[in-house]
């Protein structure tokens, strides 16, 4: 009797359709398959929908500059809708991981727990370790096919673009939005939205605390991002003025220096009547740029990835051990 | 019987629990619970609410972990994962995906049993005329009940628990349901265990009995040996307190009403004197222990684990 099960053949009811899917996967999907493929389809709309906009903007970008200055053509192409279908794109990205954390990762889990199903799936045949890790496991799966693919095409974009743009590169909408960064914060958001789900047992809270947190998190991130590394320096005697952020780098701050290295606000002395006067009073004699250069933004990238990954790791092992030690 | 495993009895005894206990935060939900059931019984779980039914039934479906002692199902321990294959469980608001149709329901079933029986879950369905493809969500409360049986029996379990199967039915889909158990249980030799709160459910169904109260087990035991070591004895109240002849026994619980005087005792030997001597019905007899909680718990020779074991709980005990 226990063969039953391995007889696909066997007359059915009727329509059957094939058996792809398997044992807890085959349940996953099923129980989950409407917040899978809408992610997946949502996903893959947005990246058609960026590949055709990349186009059309790079059909633009090629032969729209008529020897316009580099300034006044920026200018001009903040007045596009190329710009603005870019900034809807960066938006796109930046929501991307609170998407993620909320409509898959919270209810995952929470569901199960609100409903009381989890009483029926863990006193089948098999233990509450192996749902757990197939829940989790295809929900990452999920999360890194959307996440890479949309990671994917809009960094292709903003290579593209963001030569003619005024954003600078380590500010959020251009930092979390390319490269590893939104894989991994979509991996955080869902390890937090599943722990959020386990915590508190209802779908509706752990949506909201998912939420909550992702603007919390937002207010911190802008103060800690640029924590981390070191910024270069280029130093000017006083008379040229500032030195220029050379191409493609990012203005992290500017002072004034006097002969001894020390360092003084970079407009120590510019609302003094005679300025050349005060400086050679404070004995500034150079002008200090600190910046971070366009290739020192893969590195930082990946840095930050690596601890977000490490972070979304720490709540997972959180959540597993909540779940090992608390009675379900 | 379908539960036998093994020759050296530890498929005798479809649970054992010694020194059982749970604690949620400060209260003990069950404390000190040592009791065996033998397979093939038809066990009633009865005691009033919060007495420690449910968090049996939980620890024995492993939803929740022992806090003391041990329980064994059929000789396994139950934190061993090999116990998975031979329970069911259905618990009391029957959950299932409202969204899955019958017949995903079941294929849930055939997907994560190694042992499901498809033939013995459709028959269940069909005979209830359940449509196979209707969505379980848009079921009627006694179709739901049948759909999760299904799934519960084509699991091909040797223990079944359930936590109140009839509770929240129509009266005549619990008689449908109530019947439908019986008959799959008695077919399958399945051992079962089903908490209730109604008396005459288990007094029609069960042929085995375990009352908790206050988180303590008060009676376990085959329902008729139960009942046979108890009298019923009602005579004129002629003296203070408990008369002389009644008091040689183990008074359960007494009660004098005007020049009446009414006992429940535990016979030891006849009864002498001038009283009139009547059976009690099961009602009456775990009425009368649910009440006094002074009065010290009965459990027949075969509900009370060996003494012999003992040295094998303090191992499993030091390995938790």
């Amino acid at each position: 009797m226990s063969a039953t099960v391995q007889a696909p053949s066997e007359s059915g009811t009727g329509k059957q359709p094939p058996r792809v899917l398997r044992g807890m996967v085959w349940l996953v999907w099923r129980q989950h398959r409407t917040a899978f493929l809408a992610c997946l389809a949502l996903a893959a709309a947005a990246c058609v929908n960026m590949l055709w906009e990349r186009a059309s903007t790079m059909d633009y970008l090629a032969g729209g500059r008529a020897g316009m200055p580099d300034g006044d053509f920026r200018m001009a192409f903040q007045g596009t809708s190329y710009a603005s279908a870019f900034q809807d794109g960066a938006w796109v990205m930046s929501m991307l991981p609170v998407v993620v954390g909320v409509f898959l990762g919270a209810p995952l889990i929470a569901g199960d727990l609100e409903r009381g199903t989890l009483k029926l799936v863990t006193t089948q045949s098999m233990t509450r370790r192996r749902w757990l890790g197939t829940k989790a496991g295809m929900a990452v799966l999920v999360t890194l096919v959307c996440s890479v693919a949309l990671s994917a095409v809009f960094t292709w974009w903003w290579h593209g673009v963001h030569a003619v743009t005024f954003s600078d590169w380590t500010g959020s909408s251009d930092f979390d939005t390319t490269g590893p960064m939104p894989v991994a914060w979509s991996l955080l958001y869902l390890a937090v939205g599943i722990a959020f789900g386990v915590f508190v047992r209802r779908v509706l809270p752990a949506m909201v605390l998912t939420f909550g947190l992702f603007f919390a998190m937002g207010i911190v991130w802008d103060r800690i991002r640029l924590l981390p590394f070191t910024p270069r320096v280029i130093t000017n005697p006083v008379e040229q003025g500032q030195p220029p952020v050379p191409e493609g780098g990012a203005r992290f701050d500017n002072w004034t220096v006097d002969a001894h290295g020390g360092l003084h606000g970079f407009g120590a002395c510019s609302n003094e009547r005679t300025p050349a006067a005060c400086r050679a009073d404070k004995g500034i004699v150079a002008e200090r740029l600190e910046y971070f250069g366009h290739d020192q933004m893969g590195a930082m990238q990946w840095t930050w990835a690596a601890i977000l990954l490490a972070a979304a790791l720490a709540v997972a092992g959180l959540t597993l051990w909540w779940v090992r030690r608390r009675p379900l | 019987m379908g539960g036998m495993r093994s020759a050296d009895g530890a498929g005798r005894w479809a649970m054992e629990a010694r020194g059982l206990g749970k604690r949620y935060g400060r209260n003990w939900a069950l404390r000190d619970c040592s009791f065996r059931l033998p397979a093939g019984a038809i066990c009633g779980l009865v005691g009033s609410n919060g007495a420690g039914k449910s968090t049996l039934l939980n620890m024995a479906a492993r939803l929740a972990r022992p806090t003391t002692g041990s329980l064994r199902i059929f000789g396994l321990p139950v934190t061993d994962p090999g116990v998975l294959t031979g329970y069911a469980f259905l618990a009391q608001d029957k959950p299932l995906f409202p969204r899955f149709t019958v017949e995903e329901t079941l294929r849930l079933g055939a997907e994560l049993n190694p042992r499901w029986d498809r033939a013995v879950a459709e028959r269940i369905v069909r005979s209830g005329k359940v449509p196979l493809g209707a969505r379980v969500g848009t079921l009627s409360g006694g179709q739901r009940s049948r759909v999760a049986l299904a799934l519960a029996f084509g699991k091909r379990p040797e223990l079944l628990l359930l936590d109140e199967p009839l509770a929240e039915l129509d009266p005549l889909s619990q008689h449908e349901i109530a019947g439908l158990l019986m008959a799959e249980a008695a077919e399958q030799g399945t051992t079962v265990v089903m908490s209730s709160h109604q008396l005459s459910d288990v007094a029609t169904m069960c042929d085995h009995l375990l009352a908790v109260s206050e988180g303590r087990v008060r009676l376990a035991g085959e329902v008729d040996e139960l009942l046979g070591a108890h009298r019923l004895v009602t005579g004129a109240h002629l003296v203070e307190g408990v008369p002389p002849q009644i008091a040689r026994h183990a008074v359960v619980e007494s009660r004098a009403v005007g020049r009446q005087f009414t006992a429940l005792i535990q016979t030891r030997g006849p009864v002498e004197g001038d009283w009139k001597v009547t059976a009690p019905s099961l009602e009456e007899v775990l009425l009368g222990y649910l009440r006094s909680p002074g009065t010290p718990a009965l459990l027949t020779a075969d509900a009370q684990v060996d003494d012999e074991d003992r040295g094998a709980r303090g191992e499993e005990e030091a390995a938790a």
